[in-house]
């Protein structure tokens, strides 16, 4: 097998078995494929390192020692030390190696892959006219396909990996979830949503911002900030979305830091003015010099005197304040629980005395 | 070493011991069986002087063994036709001694009455060595590095090593190596690829649907390549393309 077959066959398993596309990587996954030619000095390790091919060539058939799982044993026991400057490198070493002589169990000879146990040679497919000779054209095809994987692979691995490119192609929320669950502590999530509002029937086709997921269902916020719940109405019959397509992509790079509030018979004002001005606006920073913030508020108020208390509700789209059970006659209490609400949604609020319990989401960076 | 070279040997160190042998490779029935007479000093004609039937050879040899110790030695026996097989079966009920060199010989008859001696294939050295020496004997000058490629294609045989020097002397087009040194990796390759389906089970054990989908498409792709593997065309047991 030639040279470049090799190391073809050595960066698409590699960019596939480690989703990297890291050139130092791939690299050396390239390099170590042509290993195990240095038992003959007419290859390209051979000249590289000839008075160990000299050596080797004297007293081994070609394809023998070095075309083994012993010496693929032997490659990754001393590359060991390796992994602690980087596994990824040594994990390339080791696969480019692997490689570069199980390729040539596709060829008319084989390889010795157990030797010293055995000095039969391993070959794939039994029948010889269906193997590969040296330097044929199906040789030339073998590596266009290989180069095709192997562009194909550093797509995937650019795009967020295998699994990434599978959910983009699906276009499901079960795929949102899952790249929320990974990414959302470090990047804001979007998605480019195509569905049917359930109450008005219209069409959607437009980007949002995943703000939370629940099970197979996705909080959503479009561009004028209305929210809604997002999925497969059979699953979820709650849903303002019944959703068709969904693909979800990293937006900009988020920073999360979460507080928690707890207070009892103060007015609301004072325990959230202090945090950031209530003029009703998403919050700016609470401390200088820091990037603005978006903020959602979760948990519960209990207020008092509130049973003027009026609240925007709507059939069509999320509710982030909603009253719970019946108000108090008496003593006009009433419970509100709060969900992903942003200082907007809470300012009519402002002037109620109570007490509450809120879990504080702020995200620095990211596009408001 | 190989089975003819230990036939050979075997017969000159016999000679050597003045033990009488006869050291044939089978042919047609007939001119076995005349060989062996020759070989013996058995007649071979009748008092007209006209050659003997197979069958009148075969009782004289037999009659001659009788009378006179002598070892039996037949090269390529497993070209041996039934009638012969027979004939020597009988032979050795008698107590002749006799060895037959075969390659992969047939798992019955006389085969199975004889006591085993299997010849390892050649260490490489040894191959090596042979190789040298006739590359030497022919006039060759080959580095290390083409007798090592060379030697590849022999495996553990030395009449193949000799072979590939005469093809490499002849300059012919490099062939699939006819030693029969091979494991069939297919299996192994499918059953690797087969690990690709444990995907799905993980992605259902962590409710991951993804995971569990393309696991499923894996699974279906590995049976297909499995498919086609199992169809592709079995290997010939003619030579050439």
């Amino acid at each position: 097998m030639l040279a470049k077959t090799h190391s073809l066959f050595a960066l698409t398993v590699t960019a596939f078995a480690l989703e990297t596309a890291d050139w130092k990587v791939l690299a050396v996954a390239a390099i170590a494929s042509q290993l195990p030619d240095v038992d003959t000095s007419s290859s390209l390790a051979g000249r590289v390192l000839l008075p160990l091919a000299r050596w080797l060539e004297n007293r081994f058939p070609h394809r023998t020692v070095t075309h083994s799982v012993l010496a693929t044993g032997a490659v990754a026991l001393l590359a060991w030390p390796l992994r602690w400057h980087s596994v990824p490198v040594w994990s390339a070493l080791v696969l480019g190696y692997g490689c570069g002589w199980f390729g040539d169990v596709f060829t008319k000879s084989g390889v010795a892959a157990f030797y010293p146990l055995s000095s039969a040679r391993l070959v794939i497919p039994a029948n010889p006219r269906l193997r590969l000779a040296t330097g044929s054209r199906a040789e030339f095809v073998v590596c266009g396909a290989l180069l095709l994987a192997f562009f194909w692979s550093l797509h995937l691995n650019t795009n967020g990996g295998l699994l990434r490119s599978f959910n983009l192609w699906l276009a499901q929320p079960e795929g949102v979830a899952a790249l929320f669950a990974r990414e959302s502590t470090r990047h804001q999530i979007l998605a480019h949503l195509e569905g049917r509002l359930v109450t008005s029937a219209r069409l959607v086709k437009e980007d949002v911002e995943v703000l939370e997921v629940e099970g197979e269902r996705l909080l959503v916020r479009d561009a004028r900030g209305q929210r809604f719940w997002a999925g497969h109405t059979q699953s979820c019959p709650n849903c303002h979305l019944d959703i068709h397509r969904v693909q979800a992509r990293l937006g900009a790079p988020v920073v999360i830091e979460t507080r928690e509030l707890h207070w009892q018979e103060e007015e609301l004002q004072t325990v959230i003015g202090g945090w950031w001005p209530v003029d009703g606006k998403d919050a700016p920073p609470t401390t200088d010099h820091q990037p603005p913030a978006t903020v959602f508020l979760s948990g519960e108020l209990t207020l008092r005197d509130a049973d003027g208390l009026r609240l925007p509700t709507s059939w069509q789209q999320f509710n982030p304040v909603e009253v719970v059970g019946n108000p108090d006659e008496w003593t006009r209490v009433r419970t509100l629980r709060l969900r992903a609400a942003t200082p907007a949604d809470i300012a009519p609020l402002h002037r109620y005395f109570g007490s509450g319990h809120l879990v504080v989401r702020i995200i620095r960076g990211g596009n408001p | 070493m190989g089975k003819s070279h230990l036939a050979r040997s075997v017969a000159e160190a016999l000679r050597q011991s003045s033990v009488h042998v006869a050291l044939v490779m089978p042919s047609t029935p007939k001119q076995t069986v005349l060989d062996i007479a020759t070989q013996l000093g058995v007649v071979v004609v009748n008092d007209d002087g006209k050659q003997l039937t197979q069958a009148q050879l075969q009782a004289d040899i037999a009659a001659f063994l009788f009378q006179q110790p002598a070892v039996l030695l037949i090269d390529d026996a497993h070209r041996l036709p039934v009638s012969l097989r027979v004939w020597l079966e009988q032979l050795l009920a008698r107590g002749q001694p006799l060895a037959l060199f075969a390659t992969h010989p047939p798992r019955k008859d006389i085969f199975l009455k004889l006591p085993r001696l299997e010849l390892k294939p050649l260490a490489h050295a040894q191959i090596r060595a042979l190789m040298r020496a006739a590359a030497d004997e022919q006039t060759l000058a080959l580095s290390p590095g083409k007798l090592a490629s060379l030697q590849e294609r022999a495996g553990g045989n030395p009449m193949l090593a000799r072979r590939v020097l005469d093809e490499e002397r002849l300059g012919l087009e490099e062939t699939a190596p006819d030693h029969t040194q091979w494991i069939d990796g297919t299996p192994l390759l499918i059953a690797g690829l087969l690990v690709l389906s444990a995907i799905r089970f993980i992605g259902r054990g962590l409710h991951q649907t993804d995971l569990y989908l393309l696991g499923g498409i894996l699974a279906v792709a590995v049976g297909i390549v499995r498919l086609l593997l199992a169809s592709l065309p079995r290997k010939s047991n003619h030579l050439g393309k």
